[in-house]
C-alpha cells in the first residue's frame, strides 16, 4: 500500500510538470488559463514530492520503475533520503517561479513558450535528482539543459539574449557531450548501471580500470560547466539579459545541476584523484576569484550572478573534497537564497529620507573585537555542540567558515549599535538562535540523508583543503585593499565582470553592433604600431 | 585715470540669461579664472525675444539672471568668445565695458 | 589649425557642450523620478522643428506609428471627419509641403543623419568602433557612479578613469598596449583631451557642435545622467558626480584613439586583404524586424477617398503631423464639447457651507476619487500642485538626510522638520532606536554578502529562512505585508509626530509662512467661503519591489510622497500667527476652521488622515464622516480603474488593489499618469459631475480674485510646465519605446540604485517602463501634446502669455495647445501659433458646414 502511493506520487510528481509543459503549450499566449494551469501542476508536483518524501522518512526508499528480465531496473525514478529531498528542492522552485511569473509576465507575448519550457526544465532536473540508473540520469541531463535553453532564448527581442543563448548553447553542448561520453564509455563497460542498489556504482567504478580517470574527468567537466566554473561558466553573465524568472530558476534550479551530478555519481567522479584535483583547484579558483569580482559589479544582477558563481564553486569544492552532505546543504539553501533574491531584485533603489541617523555611540575598536569574538564564539559554539553537527566530513573547517559570516556581521553590527540594551541582547540572541536553528537544520538533514551519500572515492581531496579556499579569500580580499595595487586590480576586476556577458550584450541594440570587441580588421599585435600611426 | 585715483583698468562683462543658463555662465567665469562674480536673480526686462518677468514664484529657471564679472582685459578675450557661442542660440544679453578697481589683486 | 589661445579654447568648449547637450533630457536617480520632456531644450524651436531635429540626432522617429494610427482609426478614435478638418487648416495656414527648410525624405530606418567620426567610419568599412566606444564607457560610467571606480576629491570622472585605464585589458583588447598608454595621455583636463582629440579626428569649428551632440545622443542614458548630475542635481549631492564634460572626454579618447588606428593607411590595407571587412553587415534593420514579430497590427481601415488623396500628396513626415493633429483634435473636440454640455446642465449648487473642502493634488488620479467623494456627501473639492505651495526641505523624524519637496523647478527655500508630539519624545526615541537597529541588522548581512569568506555560509543559512518568505510573498503578498508591518511596528513602534512649523524650531519666520499661505490659497482660489474641515491632501504610491516606484509618487513633491507637504502646509495654515497675518492681507479663515493633512495612496486608492491627534475634539464627527467618505470615494475609485487594469481577471486574490500594491511580482501595480491628455485650469462647477476618465490634470483658478494674473502666471509658468513635462515624458516614451523608454520591466537589471539597464550592462535607459504605457503589444497611453484649458479673460490670458517667453514657446511652438474661454456664457476659443484666437468648432460641424456650402 505505501509502495504503490509512493510509487505514485514519486512518478506524479515528475509527471506533473511534464503535463504543466503541455498545458501551457495548448493555451493562449500571455499568462491566461493555460499558464494557471501549469502554475497550479507545479504546486501539485510539489505537494507530490514533499508527500514523497514524508513516505521516505516513514518507510524507507521507494522506486517506480519498470524492471528487465533479470530484475535490474531498465528505467525508473528512486526516492531515497538524498533524491527526495533534492526532488523536493526543484518542484518548490518551480511551482514559486511559475506563481511569480503568472503576474510579472502579463502581456508577455512568450509567457507560454516560458511556462511550458520551464517546466519541462523542472520535470527534467527532478528526473535527475530521482533517477534509478545513469542512462536515466544522462537522459534528464541533456532534456533539463535544452529546456533551460529554450526558456533563456524566450525573449530573443531583448538586447544581448540571443548572444547569451548562443554562448550557453554551446558551452552546454560541450558540458553535455562529455557527459554522454562518459556514460557511452560506462553503458559499454557495465551496460545500464543501476544507482538504486549501492554497491552497482561502486562495482562498475571499479570495473573501468584504466578509464576511470577518463570518466571521472568527463563528469567534473559536464559538472563545471553547468555549474559556471572557471572558463567553462562564461556563459552565466549573459544570462541576466532574459526576464527575471529565467533568471530565478536559473540560480536556483539549474546552476546546481552540476553539483547533484557530482553527488549522485560521487563514486564515479571520486574515483579519480586527478578529476578531483582538477575540480577541486578550479571551483577553488572561481570561489574566490567571482566572490571579488562581486564586489566589483556596479548592477545588481551581476552581483548576484557572480555571487552564484562563487557559491556554486564553493559548494563543487565541497564535493571534491567529499563533503557531500555539505554541498548539498549548499545547493538547497543557496537555491532558496539566490531565489529570493532575483525576484526581489527590483527594490535596490534606496528612497531617500527613509535612513534613520546613525546611532550616537561609537565603540572603542577593542571593544567592539570583543563583542565580536564574544558573539561569534556564542554562536558558533552553540552551532558546534548540537549533536551530529560536527560528525559529517569537513565540519570542522565549515566552522571557519560559518565563524567568518557571524564575525563579518557582528564586527558591522558593533560598529554603531542602537543605544539600547535591549536591542543590544537581541541581536546577540538573534544570531544564536539563527546558528542554533541552522545547526539543527545541518543535524537533522545530515542524520537522515547521510546514508544515502555515497562514500568519499579513492580520488577525493581531504577536506582541510577547503582552508586554501579560505585562505585564498582573505589574501584575495587583501589585495584589493593594497593601495599600491589598487588601481590595476580595479581595472582587470571591473573588466573582468564586464567580460563576456557585457561584451556580447551590447552588441544587439539597435545602436550596437556585433559581438566582436575589436575594430575589425585588426588584432592587438597589428595595432601595437601606434607610434608610426600617430606619427 | 588710474594715475590719479590710484586705479587699475579692468574688463567688465555683464550678462543677463535664463536661469537654467546660469550654472553654464558661472562655469565660464571660472574656466577663464575669474575671482568671483555678482548676481541678481529674477530681474526683468524687456528685449529681442520680448518681455520678460521678473519674479516666478515656483519657476526659478525661467526667470532671468543677471551676472556681472571684472576680469583683467587680457583674460576677457576668452570669457568673450566662450559667451559669443554659448548666446548663439539662446536667449541673452552680454555687455562689455571698461571699468576701474581699487584692489586689482582680487581679480587675477 | 587652431590658433586660438587655449583658454580660449576651453572657453568656447563648455558653450559649445552645453549648446550640444540640449538634444538631452536630463536623468532623475531613481530614488526621486522626474517625468521630463527630454527634449525640453530643444524648445527654441517649435515642436515639430525639435522633433525634426532629434530624428537627426537621436535616430528616434518622434511621431507616433502608422499601426498606431491605423488601430485609432479603426476604433474611430479618429474619424475622417477630423483628418480633413486638420487638413483644411493646414493648407489654410500654409502649413503644408514642408516647414523645415531641408526638402530631404526622411529615410524609413531610423538611423539618425548626424554621425561622429566613429560612426562614419564604422559606415565606410563595417568596423564597430561606435559599439566599442559606448561599450567601454558604459562600463566605467557605471563603475564610477557606484564608487567602484577609485575617485580623488575633485578629481572627476576624466581623471579617475585616466588612473586605471591604463591598466584595463579590454583597452589593450582593443587599442593594443601603445593604443592603451595614449588613450590617458590625451590632456591633462578633460577639456583639452576633448581638443586633443578635435584634432586628431580633424574635427572642424563647425562640427563640434553636431559631433558632440551626437556623442551624447549615442547613449542618452548616461548622457542624461551627467546631464542631471551637472545642470539639475542640487550642490552637494551624494555621490561621484559624472560631469558632462568628462563624459565627454572619455567617449572622445577612445574614439579618437580607435579611429586613428583603424585609419592608419597601412594597418587598414593590411586588413583588407586579409578580407576581413564585413561587407555591408551594420546593424540589421531592428525596426523593421520589431515590426514583423510584433501582431495585433490590423490593416488601416478604408479613409474617404478625398482624404486619402489628400494625404498621399503629402511627405511622410507631414502625413505623420496631420495624424497627430486629427487624434489630439478628436479628444479636443470630446472634452470641449462634454465640458459645454456639462455648462447646461446647470447642477444645483447649494450655497450652504459643504461639510468639508478637500484640495487633492493636480495629479490626474485625483480627478476620480474627488468626482467620487462629491458624489458621497457635501464635499466641495479643490485641486492645487500637491506641495501646496510649499518649496520646503523636509526632514522626517531621525531621519539621516533630507528631502526637497518641491517641483524641480525650484530649490526649497527653508527646511522643516517632524518631531515627536510634545511629551512623546520618549517614544519617539524608542522608534527612532528600532529603525536604527534595522538598519544595523542590515547593513551587517549586506557587509556580510559582501565579504571574502563570509558569503558561503551566509548564503546557505539565510536561504532556509528566505524560501518560507518567498512562498508567502508569492502566494499571499498582502498577508505578508500585513506582517511585515506588524513586525515592524514590534521592532519601531509608531508614534505621534508633528511637522513642526514654529519658527522657533527653525522653519521659516511668520512673514514667509504667511506669504506661502497667501499664494496657495490665492492660486487655488479659496479665499472665503472656507468650511469648517479643509482636508489638504498630498499623494504617494505604496508599490512593491518596484524600481519605478517613485515614479508613481508625487511629480510637484520632487519624485516623493506628499503626506509630509500636506502636513507641514496644514501646520502652518493652522497657526494663530499664519491666520493673523493672512487677515492682514484680507484672506479671514473663521476661526473655526480646521485645516487637516491626508494623503491618498494612489496604488490602493485610500486616504489616510495623517495627525488625526492633532484634530480639536469639536472637529472629530466632522473628520470621522470625512474619513468614511472618502472610504466610499476610494472603493468607487478602486473599481473603476482596476476595470482599466489589465490581467485583472486572472489573478485571483491579487486583483484586489492591496493585493497588488503588495505583490512583489506585480510590474503594473496601476497606471500612474499613462493616458494624460489635458490641463483644465478653472473652477470645479466647470468640471464638476463630469467623468473625466482620470486623464485631466484639474487646477482649481477663480479668475475673479486674480485681477492683475499673477496667480494665472503662477499656474502656468509652474504647474503647467510640469504637466507638460509629464505628458512629453508619456508621449515620447510611448512613440520611441527603443530609444526614450526604460523598456521591458522584467529584464530591469538596477545600477547604483540610480537607474536601470537592460540586461547585462550598456546605456541606462531613461523614461519610463513599457509597462506603464503598453498593455502587452499596444499603447495604452495615447500620445498626445498637452491640452491647456483655461477658463480666464483672453486678455489677462494674453498678458501673462506675453511676459513669459517659456510660455511662448510652448504655445507658439506648438508643445502644447491651449483653449480658453472667458467664462461660462462665452464660447471655447483655440490658440493660433501666432498668438491669435479662433472659436471653436468640432470637426464633425465643420465638415458638416463645408459639405453644405459644396
Amino acid at each position: 500500500m505505501r509502495e504503490t502511493l509512493g510509487e505514485l506520487c514519486l512518478a506524479g510528481a515528475v509527471v506533473a510538470p511534464l503535463l504543466g509543459a503541455a498545458v501551457s503549450a495548448a493555451g493562449g499566449r500571455a499568462p491566461g488559463r493555460g499558464q494557471r494551469a501549469a502554475a497550479g501542476l507545479g504546486w501539485v508536483s510539489a505537494l507530490l514530492a514533499l508527500v514523497t518524501a514524508g513516505l521516505v522518512v516513514l518507510g524507507g526508499p521507494l522506486v517506480a520503475a519498470v524492471d528487465e528480465a533479470n530484475g535490474q531496473v531498465l528505467v525508473g525514478l528512486w526516492a531515497n533520503q538524498l533524491t527526495v529531498i533534492l526532488m523536493v528542492l526543484v518542484c518548490v522552485v518551480g511551482a514559486v517561479v511559475q506563481s511569480f511569473s503568472l503576474r510579472y509576465l502579463q502581456g508577455d507575448r512568450t509567457a507560454r513558450r516560458f511556462f511550458a519550457a520551464a517546466n519541462v526544465v523542472v520535470g527534467a532536473m527532478a528526473v535527475v535528482c530521482t533517477s534509478a540508473t545513469v542512462t536515466v540520469l544522462v537522459a534528464g541531463w541533456l532534456a533539463a539543459g535544452t529546456a533551460f535553453l529554450v526558456v533563456l532564448g524566450c525573449r530573443r527581442d531583448l538586447p544581448g539574449v540571443r548572444a547569451a543563448t548562443r554562448r550557453a548553447w554551446r558551452m552546454f553542448a560541450a558540458g553535455d557531450l562529455a557527459l554522454v561520453a562518459a556514460a557511452i564509455v560506462v553503458w559499454v563497460r557495465d551496460g545500464n548501471v543501476d544507482l538504486v542498489s549501492a554497491g552497482a556504482l561502486r562495482g562498475a567504478t571499479a570495473h573501468l580500470g584504466g578509464l576511470t580517470v577518463l570518466v571521472a574527468l568527463l563528469v567534473a567537466v559536464a559538472a563545471l560547466t553547468r555549474s559556471a566554473q572557471g572558463l567553462l561558466g562564461r556563459w552565466l553573465p549573459g544570462t541576466v539579459s532574459a526576464p527575471t524568472p529565467t533568471s530565478a530558476l536559473l540560480h536556483a534550479g539549474v546552476v546546481n545541476g552540476g553539483g547533484i551530478l557530482l553527488v549522485r555519481l560521487g563514486v564515479l567522479a571520486g574515483g579519480s584523484s586527478l578529476a578531483m584535483v582538477g575540480t577541486f583547484a578550479v571551483a577553488g579558483l572561481t570561489a574566490t576569484v567571482a566572490t571579488v569580482v562581486m564586489t566589483h559589479k556596479a548592477d545588481v544582477k551581476g552581483t548576484l550572478v557572480f555571487s552564484t558563481m562563487g557559491q556554486m564553486g564553493f559548494m563543487v569544492a565541497e564535493c571534491a573534497v567529499g563533503a557531500y552532505l555539505a554541498a548539498v546543504v549548499h545547493l538547497i539553501g543557496h537555491a532558496l537564497y539566490k531565489a529570493t533574491l532575483f525576484f526581489g531584485s527590483g527594490s535596490q533603489v534606496p528612497r531617500g529620507g527613509v535612513a534613520p541617523v546613525a546611532p550616537a555611540i561609537v565603540v572603542p575598536t577593542l571593544v567592539r573585537a570583543a563583542a565580536t569574538v564574544a558573539t561569534t564564539a556564542l554562536t558558533v559554539g552553540a552551532m558546534a555542540a548540537i549533536p551530529g553537527v560536527l560528525a559529517h566530513r569537513g565540519a570542522a573547517v565549515l566552522l571557519v567558515f560559518a565563524a567568518a559570516t557571524v564575525a563579518t556581521a557582528s564586527w558591522s553590527w558593533w560598529g554603531r549599535p542602537p543605544a539600547s540594551a535591549r536591542l543590544m541582547v537581541s541581536w546577540a540572541t538573534a544570531l544564536l538562535v539563527a546558528g542554533t536553528l541552522y545547526g539543527l537544520v545541518l543535524a537533522v538533514l545530515g542524520r537522515w540523508v547521510a546514508p544515502a551519500l555515497p562514500a568519499a572515492g579513492a580520488g577525493t581531496l581531504s577536506p582541510w583543503w577547503l582552508a586554501v579556499v579560505a585562505g585564498a579569500g582573505i589574501v584575495a580580499a587583501a589585495l584589493t585593499r593594497l593601495p599600491s595595487a589598487k588601481r590595476r586590480l580595479t581595472a582587470i576586476l571591473v573588466n573582468a565582470g564586464a567580460a563576456p556577458g557585457l561584451l556580447e550584450a551590447r552588441g544587439e541594440r539597435g545602436q550596437g553592433g556585433s559581438a566582436r570587441i575589436a575594430v575589425a580588421g585588426y588584432t592587438p599585435e597589428l595595432a601595437g604600431s601606434w607610434e608610426e600611426s600617430a606619427a | 585715470m588710474d594715475e590719479t585715483w590710484g586705479l587699475t583698468q579692468m574688463t567688465r562683462v555683464e550678462v543677463v540669461v535664463n536661469g537654467e543658463d546660469v550654472a553654464v555662465v558661472t562655469e565660464l567665469f571660472s574656466e577663464v579664472g575669474a575671482k568671483g562674480f555678482t548676481a541678481f536673480s529674477n530681474v526683468s526686462g524687456l528685449g529681442h525675444s520680448g518681455l520678460h518677468q521678473g519674479r516666478l514664484l515656483f519657476n526659478e529657471r525661467s526667470a532671468l539672471t543677471f551676472l556681472t564679472v571684472v576680469l583683467p582685459a587680457e583674460r576677457a578675450g576668452a570669457l568673450l568668445e566662450g559667451l559669443r557661442d554659448l548666446l548663439e542660440e539662446r536667449s541673452g544679453v552680454m555687455l562689455v565695458s571698461d571699468t576701474w578697481v581699487s584692489r586689482p589683486e582680487y581679480f587675477r | 589649425m587652431n590658433s586660438e589661445e587655449p583658454v580660449t579654447s576651453r572657453a568656447r568648449l563648455l558653450a559649445q557642450v552645453e549648446e550640444a547637450a540640449r538634444v538631452i533630457g536630463p536623468l532623475w536617480p531613481l530614488s526621486t523620478f522626474i517625468a521630463v520632456n527630454p527634449l525640453w531644450d530643444l524648445r527654441h524651436m517649435s515642436f515639430h522643428d525639435a522633433v525634426e531635429h532629434a530624428v537627426q540626432v537621436l535616430g528616434i522617429g518622434g511621431y507616433p506609428s502608422p499601426a498606431l494610427f491605423a488601430e485609432a482609426y479603426a476604433d474611430r478614435r479618429v474619424v475622417g471627419a477630423d483628418l480633413r478638418a486638420v487638413l483644411d487648416s493646414h493648407v489654410a495656414s500654409g502649413h503644408g509641403a514642408s516647414t523645415s527648410t531641408e526638402p530631404e525624405v526622411r529615410p524609413s530606418s531610423k538611423t539618425p543623419r548626424v554621425r561622429t567620426a566613429a560612426e562614419r567610419h564604422d559606415d565606410l568599412f563595417g568596423t564597430q568602433i561606435a559599439a566599442t566606444v559606448d561599450r567601454e564607457v558604459a562600463k566605467w560610467c557605471a563603475a564610477y557612479v557606484t564608487g567602484i571606480l577609485p575617485d580623488e576629491p575633485a578629481g572627476g570622472f576624466y581623471a579617475a578613469w585616466c588612473d586605471v585605464v591604463v591598466f584595463d585589458p579590454a583597452s589593450r583588447a582593443i587599442a593594443g598596449s601603445a593604443g592603451r598608454k595614449r588613450l590617458a595621455e590625451m590632456g591633462a583636463d578633460p577639456e583639452d583631451a576633448i581638443l586633443a582629440c578635435f584634432e586628431l579626428l580633424d574635427v572642424a569649428d563647425d562640427e563640434r557642435v553636431p559631433e558632440l551632440a551626437r556623442h551624447l545622443a549615442r547613449m542618452p542614458g548616461w548622457a542624461g545622467h551627467a546631464k542631471w548630475r551637472s545642470r539639475w542635481a542640487a550642490a552637494g549631492h551624494r555621490g561621484a558626480a559624472l560631469h558632462l564634460v568628462d563624459y565627454l572626454a572619455v567617449r572622445l579618447c577612445y574614439e579618437a584613439v580607435l579611429v586613428r588606428i583603424a585609419t592608419s593607411g597601412d594597418l587598414w590595407r593590411r586588413a583588407q586583404e586579409h578580407d576581413r571587412l564585413p561587407g555591408g553587415s551594420k546593424s540589421t534593420n531592428h525596426a523593421a524586424q520589431d515590426d514583423e514579430t510584433r501582431p495585433g497590427r490590423r490593416a488601416v481601415g478604408r479613409l474617404p477617398d478625398d482624404v486619402e488623396k489628400r494625404l498621399s500628396r503629402l511627405e511622410a513626415t507631414d502625413v505623420a503631423r496631420v495624424w497627430l493633429a486629427a487624434y489630439e483634435g478628436h479628444y479636443r473636440d470630446w472634452l470641449l464639447a462634454t465640458l459645454e454640455r456639462r455648462d447646461g446642465a446647470a447642477l444645483g449648487t447649494s450655497r450652504a457651507r459643504p461639510e468639508a473642502q478637500a484640495v487633492f493634488c493636480i495629479d490626474v488620479r485625483s480627478e476620480g476619487l474627488r468626482r467620487h467623494l462629491e458624489d458621497s456627501g457635501r464635499y466641495e473639492t479643490l485641486g492645487f500642485a500637491g506641495f501646496f505651495a510649499l518649496p520646503v526641505r523636509y526632514r522626517g523624524w531621525g531621519a539621516a538626510e533630507t528631502v526637497d519637496l518641491c517641483p524641480v523647478l525650484v530649490r526649497p527655500s527653508t527646511e522643516i522638520a517632524e518631531r515627536p508630539v510634545t511629551g512623546s519624545r520618549q517614544a519617539g526615541d524608542r522608534q527612532l532606536v528600532g529603525r536604527q537597529a534595522v538598519a544595523a541588522a542590515r547593513s551587517a548581512f549586506d557587509s556580510s554578502r559582501k565579504g571574502a569568506l563570509s558569503p558561503f555560509i551566509l548564503a546557505e543559512a539565510s536561504g532556509f529562512f528566505a524560501a518560507p518568505i518567498a512562498v508567502a510573498k508569492t502566494l499571499f503578498p498582502a498577508r505578508y505585508q500585513s506582517l511585515r508591518h506588524w513586525a515592524r511596528r514590534m521592532l519601531a513602534p509608531p508614534c505621534a509626530t508633528v511637522v513642526d512649523a514654529d519658527p522657533a524650531a527653525g522653519a521659516m519666520s511668520d512673514e514667509e509662512q504667511a506669504l506661502f499661505a497667501e499664494a496657495a490659497l490665492t492660486t487655488m482660489g479659496l479665499t472665503r467661503d472656507f468650511a469648517s474641515v479643509v482636508l489638504l491632501c498630498g499623494h504617494g504610491s505604496t508599490t512593491e519591489n518596484n524600481p519605478y516606484a517613485s515614479s508613481l509618487d508625487c511629480g510637484a513633491c520632487g519624485g516623493n510622497r506628499g503626506g509630509p507637504s500636506a502636513r507641514a502646509a496644514a501646520a502652518i495654515l493652522n497657526r494663530q500667527a499664519t491666520r493673523h497675518l493672512l487677515a492682514e492681507r484680507g484672506i479671514v479663515v473663521p476661526e473655526d476652521t480646521v485645516f487637516v493633512a491626508g494623503e491618498h495612496d494612489t496604488a490602493t486608492d485610500t486616504v489616510t488622515v495623517l495627525d488625526a491627534h492633532l484634530v480639536p475634539p469639536g472637529h472629530r464627527d466632522t473628520v470621522v464622516a470625512l474619513q468614511s467618505a472618502l472610504d466610499r470615494a476610494g472603493a468607487a475609485t478602486a473599481a473603476e480603474r482596476l476595470s482599466r487594469l489589465p490581467g485583472g481577471d486572472s489573478l485571483g486574490h491579487a486583483t484586489l488593489p492591496r493585493g497588488r500594491a503588495a505583490d512583489w511580482a506585480q510590474v503594473r501595480p496601476e497606471w500612474g499618469l499613462a493616458r494624460n491628455a489635458a490641463f483644465i485650469v478653472a473652477p470645479r462647477t466647470v468640471t464638476a459631475g463630469v467623468d473625466l476618465g482620470c486623464r485631466c490634470f484639474l487646477h482649481s483658478y477663480d479668475a475673479g480674485i486674480d485681477a492683475d494674473g499673477v496667480a494665472l502666471e503662477t499656474i502656468l509658468t509652474a504647474p503647467m510646465v510640469v504637466a507638460h513635462w509629464i505628458n512629453a515624458q508619456y508621449y515620447f516614451s510611448t512613440v520611441d519605446p527603443d530609444v526614450l523608454s526604460a523598456g521591458d520591466k522584467t529584464a530591469h537589471n538596477i545600477v547604483g540604485g540610480i537607474g536601470v539597464v537592460q540586461g547585462a550592462g550598456g546605456d541606462l535607459r531613461a523614461g519610463l517602463p513599457l509597462q506603464s504605457i503598453f498593455d502587452g503589444d499596444s499603447a495604452y497611453h495615447e500620445p498626445m501634446r498637452l491640452l491647456v484649458v483655461v477658463q480666464a479673460p483672453l486678455s489677462l490670458l494674453d498678458g501673462v502669455v506675453a511676459r513669459n517667453p517659456v510660455l511662448r514657446e510652448l504655445f507658439d511652438g506648438q508643445w502644447v495647445h491651449l483653449a480658453a474661454r472667458e467664462d461660462e456664457s462665452d464660447d471655447w476659443k483655440i490658440r493660433q501659433p501666432d498668438g491669435s484666437w479662433e472659436r471653436w468648432t468640432p470637426a464633425a460641424t465643420r465638415t458638416k458646414e463645408a459639405s453644405a456650402h459644396g
